[in-house]
């Protein structure tokens, strides 16, 4: 099987600080996996690296067999790689419909004319946000404020907004952080909804979510990964067990 | 209240109408204003600020030394039509095309200064604005090849004819040619920021990481953006120079890109309309002040502070909003 995402003794140091130490990890394609591990074991920082955010020091990074290493961020997402992130980052001065047009018109007119001529209540731009919106439920709130909604809302247009760049990798960062329990329980069918179509991973740090979704897990401890298996495997696992318990993750 | 809810409709038609509603303000303003030279001196320093805000209340980015656009769109004008060894001899009926000239020397400055100051952000790169300013300033002081006039500037710069028209201007054709001008950047400025375009960069103000994890090439926009505004920025400069029929090297001074952030600051830089309010506000000021004391820049400073002070960060056209959609959520 042709891995979707592969890293090879990927490293990132920071002076003296290796937050991401030699990682050698695989996705493949249409799999739903997991990184867990506790705070400042590197989840963020390798995220930023598949994203082109942070450059490594060491190592390379290979999207569908294809050297990314050295390609810039905004070039990796038109290659098909999303993400979103952990502290909701949406234009909340924005109405949500214009939030969603921001992200699908990428795709969609940026190299034409009509880009710098049209207004961007193209119809185009707007059925494809409209069509995204409805997916995540926020059909109804598009005309409000995206600073004004509820922090689970803002969460679903924040994973919206990545999914309106056509990604075939997806890779959520905490997306329940801070929802209710009925909020959480929506994000956990929406992820299993487009677990369908793309290849997911996602950073959690609650492990009921984890385990519901999941089929593979990969725990990361002070920037290396130290287990990665099926959820029962590494429910079982004594190393993880005691970075756990003896650890500081809440 | 009935007046409140007249007003609403009254603001609810112009922001359908926006341009209309503007062309008939700049049309009639000149006439309640203390003269038509006055009033030119708006225009000119409204496009001014129209084209900084662009870099300013539309992509976020703050650049204190914006006079260099403005200062080289005059310069650009006024060394095509009085420095020969610059530029080829044109007939002198080709004279306004100076226009174009100023324009071409402020986008290209803009295009340079620009590709280098936007590798940094925040502070760093309002800094480096600013380096480039008075660099271009003291370049200009020095009179290279003649071409500046150093301190003395260039002086006694020609209307040249409209057309087929010799003797066009008096205080009131130039006003009405600089209105119409005026207007047309307008609108291009209008386009711009509802285009699609306009939007990209508005979501780099509120979050430039997102942007480029959207997909968008954000070095290139913020490029983009930075050009325009200097483009506009240097159109109002070319104006200058045949408003005062006169250039010198305070144009480029860094006090005038202090003035035109006050000025955006004073007519509310959230809003499209705010910079044009400003600097009515700004020049009136300024003109009511100047013919009472010598000290007026005390008072200005003062007065300015304190609608700033009072309207809490709000500019003009942003309070009256505020105040007109007040209760109404």
């Amino acid at each position: 099987m042709n891995p979707i995402l592969k890293t090879e003794g990927l490293t990132c140091r920071f002076g003296g600080l290796v937050a991401v130490d030699s990682v050698d990890y695989m996705l493949n394609k249409g799999q739903l996996a997991s990184i867990i591990g506790p705070n400042g074991a590197g989840k963020s920082t390798f995220y930023k690296l598949i994203v082109g955010v942070q450059t490594p020091t060491q190592g390379r990074i290979y999207f569908n067999g294809e050297d990314i290493t050295d390609v810039k961020p905004h070039r990796r997402v038109e290659m098909g790689i999303a993400k979103s992130f952990q502290i909701v980052q949406i234009f909340a001065n924005m109405r949500v419909i214009e939030n969603m047009a921001v992200a699908a018109q990428q795709g969609l007119t940026k190299d034409s004319r009509m880009f710098y001529l049209s207004s961007w209540k193209n119809s185009k731009t707007i059925q494809k946000s409209e069509e995204i919106l409805g997916r995540i439920d926020l059909l109804g709130d598009k005309e409000k404020k995206a600073g004004s909604l509820p922090q689970g809302q803002k969460k679903r247009l924040e994973i919206g907004m990545a999914l309106a760049t056509d990604p075939s990798l997806l890779l959520l960062d905490e997306p329940t952080a801070g929802s209710s329990p009925a909020e959480t329980q929506m994000t956990i069918d929406l992820v299993k909804e487009l677990s369908k179509d793309l290849s997911i991973v996602i950073v959690e740090h609650k492990m009921d979510v984890v385990m519901k979704l999941a089929e593979r897990i990969t725990v990361m401890h002070q920037g290396s990964i130290i287990a990665d298996g099926t959820p029962n495997e590494i429910r079982s696992n004594e190393l993880v067990k005691s970075v756990y318990l003896g650890g500081s993750d809440a | 209240m009935a007046q409140r809810e007249k007003l609403r409709n009254i603001f609810g038609w112009i922001n359908q109408h926006p341009m209309y509603t503007l062309a008939a303000i700049l049309i009639i303003m000149p006439w309640v204003m203390p003269s038509f030279t006055v009033s030119t001196d708006m225009l000119i320093f409204g496009l001014f600020a129209m084209g900084f805000n662009i870099l300013l209340g539309q992509t976020g980015m703050l650049s204190f030394g914006h006079s260099v656009f403005f200062g080289l769109g005059a310069y650009g004008t006024a060394m095509f039509l009085m420095k020969p060894q610059a530029v080829p001899r044109v007939p002198a009926s080709w004279g306004m095309l100076g226009i174009l000239t100023g324009l071409a020397l402020a986008t290209a400055a803009a295009l340079g200064i620009g590709a280098l100051s936007i590798r940094r952000k925040g502070t760093y790169f309002s800094l480096i604005t600013v380096a480039f300013n008075m660099m271009v300033y003291f370049i200009f002081i020095q009179n290279p090849l003649d071409l500046t006039g150093g301190g003395d500037g260039i002086i006694g710069i020609p209307t040249p004819p409209l057309f087929f028209l010799e003797k066009w201007r008096t205080p009131e054709t130039w006003y009405y040619f600089c209105m119409v001008i005026t207007l047309a950047a307008v609108a291009i400025l209008r386009i711009i920021q509802t285009s699609p375009f306009g939007e990209v960069l508005k979501g780099i103000r509120e979050n430039e990481e997102r942007v480029m994890l959207l997909g968008y090439d954000v070095a290139r926009y913020k490029l983009i953006s930075f050009t325009l505004s200097g483009l506009f920025s240097g159109l109002a400069g070319s104006l200058l120079a045949f408003h005062l029929n006169f250039v010198g090297y305070d144009t480029l001074y860094w006090m005038v890109s202090g003035e035109v952030l006050i000025v955006c600051l004073l007519g509310g830089f959230r809003t499209f309309f705010g910079p044009l309010v400003g600097a009515v506000a700004y020049i009136l000021l300024k003109d009511g002040l100047s013919a009472i004391t010598e000290n007026w820049m005390i008072f200005m400073g003062v007065v300015v502070m304190a609608i700033i002070l009072a309207f809490r960060g709000s500019g003009i056209l942003e309070m009256a909003e505020k105040l007109i959609y007040r209760g109404r959520g």
